[in-house]
């Protein structure tokens, strides 16, 4: 015989679906009410800053594995250097079945396949999209402070007691724009290595180009 | 019913109130805002179709290209994307002038016809008027749907004939000529709308039609069906380089592409909770396929959530994961979810208006549950009135017709327009396309490659959001107009009193501002060349 925990309240979904189903977009209704912005706004007024400022950090760890994948791409790079370099054909050792040919096809100068190729390709593409997201993140930091420094400074007496939580925001603000510049000259150490190692490719594949005209 | 009272339901019918708020909501100062980047491509290359009959990227002034002049030929002929919404723009330019209203109205005329049609297919197939009401309002009310439809460009044309396919297919198309050859001509010209979308629907389309209605595929029929479309594309095959096109497709981005795509059809198309319930009513009957011979309704929504599924699996490794992909599936995801609230109301009618209410006026039940779960996908740079936000998008989106705020684009070609002179030019980084549809002056640059320049031009726009090019270099026209601003003092800096944004018009629900950004990151700069004849803004 089946025993009820709780007398009269049966978990039956039939009686108990529509109520549930009715409480969950309920629910839905209350949390979007009380998220709308004007209604935010309007209770807690320096909660968007902090919930902006929070988004930052957030990109910060986007930005910071990123550059950690960048990283290791770069060594990635280094280590096919000198391999590609035995590898491509050239006169001082050229392979004996290789006809001469006036210019590697293009297929070879450019295909995405050859494997140092797309590991360039996958460098350059990881220091763009850092790169892009900090500097939209120095401007709107900028901006962001700007607007704060605005607001306090035109804080009249009577809204004092706002003034303890906009400092705080502040300086918030300056923390993250401090942690801003270790990304970036992060990002620029990496930056100055790849164009050493694109700069390294490009001057061998000149010598190799010319030499095969030869 | 009696004759007066069967006229005032005509006059007042629930459908034709529907299509009365999509007219109202479609074309209501459809030119509030000039043409952005995309738009001005599809709008530049059809104002030089009514020169020469063929699309062009070269009028003898000015270049169209975003992709380093790979999208022509020896000729200039536009072999990048296809050629029906340049020609239908130019149909639109010939009969109401070039304006921006003339260039947009055409698309948002088929994105009305969508509002429609998602009705027709729901009625004619289900004879449930409940369910068709509630599929077409969805859609009405659909404000990212809305966006995209009002652009000059192919949005709404790939959502009208993915549903006119959809519409054939569910017709007699076995045995009957007509909705064959609708069946034939509907995919046909989605190719020539946008070939990925062609490519995404039809396969999945295909793969969900053997799954689920293999009975009602008769072999010789099918067949001489698909060779037809075959013929349909075959010049477009040619024409539109896609073994070329087809060489950019990226096994690496798959992974990132499904991401993307997976995490905007949920926060903007169809949310997550009503999902699992599919899942959860489907689970079982996905394996066993038993039971759903006796359930049309079920069995079609089963068939076009298959197919938005495999849509979404098809196009991940396409180059770029861009929302704008998705669009053509906003008619599937309003039928199935006309069919959701009417079940809700059926089940508990005061459930299925609130599910109403929150899916028509709220876009909550898409953010919200995802907010709970940390899968929301909120970039650092939205602001709380975007889409991206617990929002009322309608009424964002009112706003926004109502009180249109001049965007980036409006304010350059307002610039320019007063304060250059006729041969004057223009080297921007991003935004050529607008000026050179707007304006008569030679605009160089923008994402063209590289810039040949006789003299220094007039004028420099230096954009504060760097674009870089396929290689991940930084544009030339960027790299350019750098070069001459750090070697010559012959420029003097005009800082404009308005925000440089990103795009402008862009309907992505990622970029689209319905009003002014709340922070102000960069103010829209330009470069004046010093010269006695001009002065000073």
């Amino acid at each position: 015989m089946r025993k009820n925990l709780l007398p009269g309240l049966r978990l039956n979904l039939s009686s108990w679906g529509p109520l549930l189903l009715a409480a969950g977009l309920l629910l839905v209704v209350v949390q979007g009410l009380l998220q709308l912005y004007a209604v935010q706004n309007f209770f807690f007024p320096d909660k968007y800053l902090a919930m902006k400022l929070n988004l930052i950090r957030k990109e910060y760890g986007k930005i910071g594995q990123g550059l950690t994948s960048l990283q290791d791409q770069l060594a990635i790079l280094t280590k096919l250097q000198p391999s590609q370099g035995q590898s491509r054909p050239g006169p001082a050792n050229p392979p004996p079945a290789t006809p001469a040919s006036p210019l590697p096809a293009d297929g070879s100068r450019c295909s995405p396949d050859s494997e140092w190729q797309a590991a360039l390709h996958t460098a350059k593409k990881k220091r763009v999209y850092a790169a892009r997201k900090l500097n939209h993140l120095r401007l709107l930091l900028h901006s962001m402070q700007q607007d704060l420094e605005a607001r306090l400074a035109n804080l009249s007496s009577g809204s004092s007691a706002r003034k303890p939580e906009m400092e705080k925001t502040l300086q918030q603000i300056r923390e993250v724009r401090e942690l801003w510049q270790t990304y970036n000259d992060n990002l620029n150490d990496l930056s100055i290595k790849l164009a050493k190692i694109a700069e390294c490719i490009n001057s061998s594949q000149t010598s190799n180009i010319s030499q095969n005209i030869k | 019913m009696s004759e007066p009272s069967l006229r005032v339901y005509r006059l007042f019918s629930p459908i034709l109130l529907i299509m009365a708020l999509g007219a109202f909501l479609l074309l209501f100062h459809l030119d509030h805002r000039p043409f952005w980047q995309d738009e001005a491509e599809t709008a530049c290359l059809a104002k030089h179709v009514l020169k020469d009959g063929l699309p062009r990227a070269y009028d003898g002034v000015n270049f169209v290209s975003q992709e380093a002049g790979n999208e022509y030929g020896p000729n200039y002929l536009w072999r990048w994307s296809p050629w029906l919404q340049i020609y239908l723009a130019a149909a639109a330019f010939r009969l109401g002038g070039l304006t921006t209203f003339a260039g947009r109205l055409p698309f948002a005329l088929v994105g009305l016809a969508c509002i429609f049609l998602v009705y027709r297919l729901v009625r004619d197939n289900f004879h449930d008027r409940p369910w068709a009401l509630m599929a077409a309002i969805s859609l009405a009310c659909s404000v990212p749907f809305l966006l995209y439809a009002r652009q000059c460009r192919y949005y709404s044309l790939g959502a009208f004939l993915t549903l006119a396919g959809l519409y054939a297919f569910r017709e007699k198309w076995q045995s009957k000529t007509v909705p064959a050859l609708l069946l034939c001509f509907s995919l046909g010209l989605l190719f020539y709308a946008n070939y990925l979308l062609f490519f995404s629907f039809t396969a999945a389309a295909i793969l969900a039609a053997g799954l689920l209605y293999h009975s009602e595929l008769p072999r010789v029929r099918s067949l001489t069906l698909i060779v037809a479309v075959g013929v349909v594309i075959l010049p477009g095959l040619w024409v539109f380089r896609i073994h070329q096109q087809a060489a950019m497709v990226s096994l690496g981005a798959i992974l990132a592409n499904l991401e993307t795509y997976v995490g905007d059809f949920f926060q903007f198309m169809f949310p997550l909770p009503l999902a699992f319930y599919l899942l959860w009513r489907w689970g079982r009957l996905l394996w066993t396929r038993s039971g759903l011979a006796d359930a049309p309704q079920d069995k079609f929504i089963l068939f076009l959530s298959l197919v938005v599924v495999g849509n979404i699996l098809i196009l991940t490794p396409a180059p770029q994961g861009e929302f704008r992909y998705l669009v053509h599936l906003y008619p599937l995801c309003a039928v199935v979810l006309g069919w959701i609230v009417c079940r809700a109301w059926r089940y508990q009618k005061f459930s299925g208006v609130l599910l109403a209410v929150l899916l028509l006026c709220t876009n909550w039940l898409n953010i919200l549950p995802l907010d709970w779960l940390g899968l929301l996908n909120r970039s650092f740079h939205n602001d709380p009135h975007m889409l991206t936000y617990p929002n009322l998008p309608l009424k964002l989106y009112l706003t926004e017709l109502s009180s249109p705020y001049p965007d980036v684009n409006q304010n350059l070609i307002q610039f320019f327009q007063t304060h250059a002179q006729p041969g004057d030019t223009i080297l921007t980084t991003y935004g050529d396309l607008p000026l050179q549809f707007y304006t008569s002056f030679k605009v160089l640059g923008g994402l063209k490659g590289q810039t040949p320049l006789t003299r220094p031009p007039d004028w420099l726009v230096l954009r504060w959001y760097p674009r870089w090019n396929r290689q991940y270099d930084l544009n030339a026209s960027e790299v350019l107009i750098r070069q001459l601003l750090a070697n010559s003092t012959e420029y003097h800096r005009v800082v404009l009193a308005c925000d440089d944004e990103i795009f402008g018009n862009q309907p992505d629900p990622h970029f689209h501002h319905f009003i002014p950004p709340m922070e102000s990151v960069s103010p829209l700069t330009i470069y004046e060349k010093k010269s006695p004849s001009r002065l000073t803004p």
